[in-house]
Formats: structure tokens, sequence, C-alpha cells
């Protein structure tokens, strides 16, 4: 039936008693992930440094207001629950469903590009009424970090476009599917990294 | 016994089947294309290499302005531009990109394999670091290069204290730099973990080998912050931001975690590769294996994983809270052991071996009385007190340059000895090769060593000239010479590879009986390496009947020689368990265009002309699309078709 159970069944697999087949493109994207993360924790650590070394008990600095949730918490779904459709298009191809897959990217796709709506008003809001990047270290911060994870997000919907016009073209077949896994890595790992982001800027704020 | 003939005659046999698949442009438009680790290597090492003689004639100009006192040969600022790009130079565009050339081109040669795993991730690694290397270097050329430091504190490098394009430069360069040695690191751990021979479990794997994994495991982890802190004071610089600001609620001691918290462990991912030279030179010459090799492996992890917390003993002098530098100074003296543990594998396997002393043999030995040296004034730095009073002080500079002089350049340029004849088909010349070792050990003390003096009678670093009644003339007189005796040494070195390159003798396949698999292969080695992959018996290859035998056996076996198309093989992560053949890419512009797509943006932000930056940043996606493009199910499916098309049995 599918890939798996036979790789684990197969007396040779067995016999090593490790799993098999993992590309070399699925580590390469690991460890692509691991330093990208890396990168993320520094820029929190920077955060965290600020505020508490730095900033003292006013936070954020000067008067800006605690930042407002209702948009964060909206991102904040929209980003979590565009992982799941990626992972019923992951198993869809793997049993050689194509509709599947592209109904799954293809949602995913909506929902990563309503993200980046919501992120886009948010910062019309911020950057006219609140504050911008050039206020203060806060907003220096503020702007950097969400707007680094924002790159990510963009990314990641171009090459789930790519993953959609491969797949219509037919490069995509139940034999010839890591490009699915290997991008599913990378687009849950962003999600998961702006739960951090949110938790850190918006949430850990209001304390 | 497996005769050197009977494996030419099994060669032979499967070369002609491999050679088409393999075969690569030559001319101009391979240098464009090619995607072989070994070009890739060998252009990483020249470039690098040039990299070394800018920087070193940089230092040259440095010490004949520092001969004698109130000296007029350059003037303060050019000075300043000149230690910057020095130290910048010698660190990231010297040291790392060396050794990485030397990492590209022996790893897959001593696992048994036949490329990287990511062939043109390399090609583009190369394009990257070559473009942000002529973008800091050429710098000089306009009077723009980097001028406030090579670890660029703040607030003295924010833009209103140091105007001007030079420290952009220096952000630009490194994020540029940072991407391409990030790409690297992840090719090196991929590699290792999944394309070694078969038979090649975790504890055969050759001490090289693993000192890169672990360097590249480091690099995956610190290069993060330092590009954090890069963008972060180009935003500053550029963008008015406030990272660093104290004004606007910014902290620039920010800055000096986030650069350390990188550079103490960008020490070792200098030096840990270079002890994996020494590793690979001392059994040969020893004519033993290397004693000890687990305790070398587990101590090569454990100063990674150790050196991320001691940044904070170059920050001992601002101030921080008494209990960190405790705990810091702690961690920097337990530091010292897996490094005494390496050291005392190498004095160990000499003294139970037989020695022979050729000349690579003779610059690890150098190598282990400078970099001794350089530890053992490293530990004095750990003790609080004592860093306080000769921080920023020539004791400094001369504790850095015994340990990276002596500990990256001495093994490099061992390496350089022992390996030459692989690399090219040439051996080098054993006479010049002493003449050089005697003539660079000598200058590199004489100019190494009174800076310790210097640093003690209060000489601080960074100055462009002194006043004639501090008494520090006579000390910076004898420095100077020896620098030029340096010079000459290292001249030596160079003059013997280009006359080895025109007229050197031949290099037979394993010059220097050697234990790892690169010395299975030819000098040079064939595009494929090998052309039937080893299955690996032993942590000595070389050295076992049963892993040399595998070579000549395997000719008939499809498994092994692996004829279809440009293959390698994929075996088990930890036990090296043959799993399936992977198709490796076949040569390709596209490294080039995706290079040129960062590279071009880089430039133009230098510039100041953001439009063009974001026009030319357009090649990236373009060039990335194409990349990734998949094309493996429709060659699967044109493949069925003429199979299908052929009759039965035509093709045998």
């Amino acid at each position: 039936m599918t890939a798996l159970p036979a790789a684990a069944t197969d007396p040779a697999a067995a016999a090593r008693e490790v799993p098999a087949g993992r590309r070399p493109g699925w580590w390469g994207m690991v460890l692509a992930l691991v330093t990208d993360v890396a990168a993320f924790a520094a820029l929190l650590a920077a955060y965290f440094y600020i505020r508490f070394v730095t900033a003292g008990d006013n936070w954020p600095p000067g008067d800006i207001a605690e930042p407002k949730l209702l948009k964060a918490w909206i991102m904040t779904a929209l980003l979590l629950a565009s992982s799941a459709p990626l992972v019923f298009a992951d198993h869809g191809i793997k049993n050689g469903r194509r509709g599947r897959m592209l109904a799954g990217v293809g949602v995913t796709v909506l929902l990563g590009v309503a993200f980046l709506v919501v992120q886009g008003l948010e910062y019309r809001e911020k950057l006219t009424v609140e504050f911008t990047p050039q206020t203060n270290a806060y907003g220096s911060l503020f702007f950097a970090i969400t707007g680094f994870h924002g790159l990510h997000v963009i990314v990641g919907v171009l090459a789930l476009l790519v993953i959609l016009v491969a797949g219509l073209a037919g490069r995509i077949t139940h034999r010839h599917h890591a490009i699915v896994r290997i991008t599913g890595l990378y687009w849950h790992t962003v999600g998961a990294v702006w739960v951090f982001i949110f938790g850190s800027l918006y949430l850990a704020a209001q304390l | 016994m497996t005769t050197v003939e009977e494996r030419r005659a099994a060669d032979e046999a499967v070369e002609e089947r491999l050679a088409p698949a393999w075969e690569e442009s030559g001319g101009i438009r391979g240098w464009f294309t090619t995607v072989d680790h070994k070009k890739i290597g060998r252009r990483y090492m020249v470039t690098a290499a040039f990299f070394f003689v800018a920087a070193g004639l940089e230092a040259m100009v440095m010490r004949t302005q520092l001969a004698g006192a109130r000296l007029d040969v350059v003037s303060p600022e050019l000075y300043n531009q000149l230690f910057t790009l020095h130290g910048t130079t010698m660190i990231f565009f010297f040291s790392t990109p060396m050794l990485f050339g030397f990492g590209n081109y022996l790893m897959p040669l001593m696992i048994g394999a036949r490329d990287m795993a990511f062939p043109r991730l390399n090609a583009f690694g190369y394009w990257v670091f070559a473009a942000a290397g002529l973008l800091m270097t050429g710098s000089l050329l306009f009077g723009a290069a980097p001028n406030g430091g090579w670890f660029a504190y703040v607030p003295l490098n924010e833009e209103q204290y140091l105007p001007g394009v030079g420290m952009d430069v220096y952000c630009l360069g490194l994020l540029l730099l940072g991407i391409s040695t990030t790409g690297g690191a992840i090719n090196f751990i991929v590699t290792a973990l999944t394309m070694r021979a078969p038979g090649m479990s975790l504890n055969r794997v050759p001490l090289f080998v693993w000192a890169v994994v672990v360097q590249s495991f480091m690099i995956v982890f610190a290069l993060p912050p330092l590009n954090v802190a890069n963008l972060f004071l180009f935003l500053d610089r550029r963008y008015g931001f406030h990272f660093f600001d104290p004004s606007e609620g910014g902290d620039p001691i920010l800055w000096q975690h986030l650069f350390w918290l990188f550079g103490h462990p960008d020490v070792y991912i200098i030096v840990l590769p270079a002890l994996g030279i020494v590793s690979a030179i001392v059994p040969t010459f020893s004519r033993r294996p290397l004693a000890a090799y687990p305790l070398v492996v587990l101590a090569t992890v454990t100063t990674g994983v150790i050196s991320f917390g001691v940044w904070v003993h170059h920050m001992f002098a601002t101030g921080l809270p008494q209990l960190s530098l405790s705990f810091f100074s702690a961690a920097s003296l337990i530091v010292t052991v897996p490094s005494g543990i390496q050291v005392f594998s190498w004095l160990i396997t000499i003294m139970l071996g037989r020695l022979v002393v050729r000349t690579p043999m003779l610059w690890v030995l150098g190598f282990l009385v400078v970099f001794v040296a350089g530890g053992v004034t490293g530990v004095m730095f750990a003790v609080v007190p004592f860093d306080q009073q000769t921080t920023d002080s020539y004791f400094v500079v001369a504790h850095f340059h015994y340990v990276l002089f002596g500990g990256a350049v001495f093994p490099i340029i061992a390496g350089i000895y022992y390996w030459f004849g692989k690399f090219t088909g040439r051996m080098l010349s054993e006479r010049l090769g002493r003449w050089s070792f005697w003539v660079v050990f000598a200058g590199f003390n004489v100019t190494f060593f009174p800076m310790h003096v210097l640093g003690l009678l209060g000489m601080p670093r960074r100055v462009y000239t002194y006043e004639p009644e501090l008494g520090w003339a006579g000390w910076n007189l004898v420095e100077t010479i020896g620098a030029y005796v340096l010079l000459v040494g290292l001249s030596l070195i160079l003059y013997d590879i280009v006359r080895a390159l025109r007229r050197g003798p031949a290099a037979p396949d394993n010059p220097w009986g050697g234990e790892t698999l690169e010395w299975a292969t030819t000098s040079p080695p064939k595009e494929y390496n090998f052309p039937v992959v080893p299955t690996v018996h032993s942590l000595h290859p070389m050295w076992d009947e049963k892993s040399l035998a595998s070579m000549a056996r395997d000719r008939d076996d499809d498994e092994r020689t692996l004829t279809d198309g440009k293959q390698a093989l994929r075996t088990s992560d930890l036990d090296g368990v043959p799993e399936h053949p992977v198709a490796l890419p076949r040569e390709s512009v596209l490294p080039l265009v995706v290079a040129l797509g960062l590279a071009a943006p880089t430039f133009a932000l230098v510039l100041g002309a953001p439009l063009v930056a974001a026009v030319s940043a357009l090649l990236l996606p373009a060039g990335l699309f194409v990349w990734h493009w998949p094309r493996a199910a429709r060659q699967e499916a044109e493949a069925a078709r003429s199979r299908d098309a052929a009759p039965a049995g035509a093709d045998a």
C-alpha cells in the first residue's frame, strides 16, 4: 500500500534496524531549518536582552502601548491551520492521489496569503499610528523580527506555488514527491516559529 | 596480497563505462559550470591563498609603519583600513575557506564517495564566497575598506562616528559570506552522514572528516548570531534603526554578546579542521594508527560544544556581573581539557611509533610547539584579573597569532605538502620544503614572540605609531625584521608550488604510505574518484588487506561500480550499510546564476542603488525555480518509454 510499511518490513531494512530512505535533501532541509531557527533564537534573545537587561520596567518603552492582540490571534490561527491541509496533501500524493495534493497545497497557499494580508494590515496600522522601526530599539526589534518571519512566509508561499504548478504539469507522482515532504518540513517549522514570536512579542509584552 | 597492478586492471575495466556519465566540459564553459568537488575544492584553496597573500601584504605595510617610532609610511586613516581588512580577511576569507577547500577536496575521497551530497550547492558556495571576498578586498583599492576593527564594536562603528561606505562593505560582505559558509557546512554534514563507503560505520570515519563535521555543526549554530548582528548594524547605519543606540533604548553590549557568541566558536571553527589535518598526518609519519582514536573524536565533539559557553571571556573588561565572569572563566579553563587530549594523543602516537620526519611532519612538529605556546597564553586569558590587565594590548595580538598562525597556518602548509601530489599530480621539493619550514619557523617566532613583551610593557593594539620615549622601538624593529624573514619563508613555498606545477616529479598514488582512502585513487583522481566503490573493513583501509581487495574484487558488481549514469551510493547514516544509488546532478550554470542573484544586489546596496538591487535580486527566485523544478518523474517516464521502444536485448 504505502511506501513506509514496505520499507520497514523489508528484511534488509529490518536487519540494519534503522529507518530506511531519508534522502540527502531531507537532511539538508533539516539542517537548514536548524540554522534558521538558531537565527530566530538570536533575534528573540536580542529582544529579551533589550527588554530585561537594558530597558527595565517600562515595556514597551516610551508611550508605545502594549501590542493589540486581535490581529495577532487571527494570524496565529491562520498559520497553524495552514499546516493541516499540507499534511493532507503529503499523504495524498504518497498514495498517488494528485487531486488531494493539489487541493491541500492550494488551501495552504490561501491561508499563507491571508496571513500575509493580515500582517500587512497590522504593519499599516503600526507604521501610521503607533511606531516605526526608526522610533526606538523596540520598534527596530519588532519590525526586524516580524519582518524576517514574514519573509519566510513569502518564501514558503512561493515554494508551494512551484509545487502547485509542478503538480498540475504532472511532475509530482506517487514515486517522486520528496519536494512536497521537504517543503512541508519548512512550512511547519515557519509556523512553529511564529508561535514563539507571538508568545514573546505579543503575549509576554502584556505582562 | 592485492597488488596495485590488480587494482589498476580492475579500474580500467570499469572506467570506459563511467567516463561518459562523469565527463564535464573543458575550457571557459567548464569554468562556469563545473560541479566537481575536486575542482571546487582546488578553487577554494587557490582563492583563499590569494586572500592570504593580500592580507599578508597588508600586514607587511603595517609592520613597516611600526618599525620605528613616529614613522610616516601610511596615514592613520589607511592604517585603520589595513588592520581591519587584515583581520577580517585572515579570519573570514582565508582560514575557513582554505579549510573548506581541503574539506571539499578530501572529504568525499576519504569516505570513499564519488562527490559531495549536493554538488551544485557546492559550486554555488564557491561563487558566493568569491564574490564576497572580491567585495571586501577590492574595497581597499577604492579607499573604502572597512576601518572599524575586525570585530566592529559599536558605538564606534555606528554611522555618526564612522561615516562612509567601509563598514557597510563589512556588514554586507560578511552576510554574503555567511550564506556560502552555511551552505557548505550543511553539505559537509549531509555528505558525511549519507555518502560514506559501505562498511564505514561511525567508528571508522577518519579524524579529519570528524573534525570537518564538528566544524560544520558549529557553523550551523554559530553563524546565525553573527548574521543577526551584521543585519542589525547595517540597518542601524543605513536606515536609522536603533538596535545599538543607547539614546533610543538600544544597547552596545548587545553587539558584543552577539558577535562573540559567534566569535569564540569561530576560533574552533578554524582550528578544529586544522587539527584534523594534523591527525591525518601524524599516523602516516609515525607508521602506526593514531593513539586513542575514540577519545580524540570525543574531544573534538566536546570542544565544539564547550566553545559555545566561553564567549564572555572576550568581554571581561566590559563591567559584567562578577558571577558571570566566574562562570565564563571556569568554562574557558575547562575547554583546554579536550585540546590537551588531542595534543597528548599525537605525542603518544609519535612516541610509540617509528617517526619519519619528512616535510609535512616537520610542519606538524613546528605546529605542536607553537600551538601549545599559544594555548598556554590562552589559559592565562581565562583568568579574569590577568585578562583585565592585558586586554587590548599586544599580548592579545601575540596570543592569537600563536593560536591562529600556529594552529591553522602551520597545519595548512603541512597539508599542502602532504596532499599536493594528490591535488595536482606533482610532488613538491623536499629540500625547499625544509628550508621554507625553518625560515618560516624562525621568522614567525621573531615576529610574534616580542609582542608578548610589548603587550606587558603596555603597548596597545591598533595604534598606527608610538612616541620614541616609550622605549618600544627596539622590540618593534625586531618584529618587523622577523616579519620580512617570514615573508621570505612563505615566498619560498609559493616558489616551490609554481616550480612543482611546471616541472615537479610526477606523484605516485600513495607517496607517503597513508592510511585513508584518498590514497587509493590516482594522483590526481579521476572525475568519479573511485571506479569501484571500496568496501571498508577497518579504520585504516589502506593498511588493511580486506578493504584493498574489495576494490579489485567488486569490479563486476554493478552495485559497486554504479555505471548506470552519474551515480553515488547512499549508505545508512550510522553503520554505512549500502541502501541505494542516488543520481548526482550534471554540470550546470545555475549555481553561478543564483550566486549572481545574491552578489549583484549586495554590490548594488553597497553602492547605494536599492532599485538596481531589487531588480537584480529577481535572478534569485528565477534561478532557484529552475534549480528545483522537479525532473525525476519525467525522466523516469522517458527512460521507460525508450526501454519499451527498443527491442529486448538490443542494447546488450
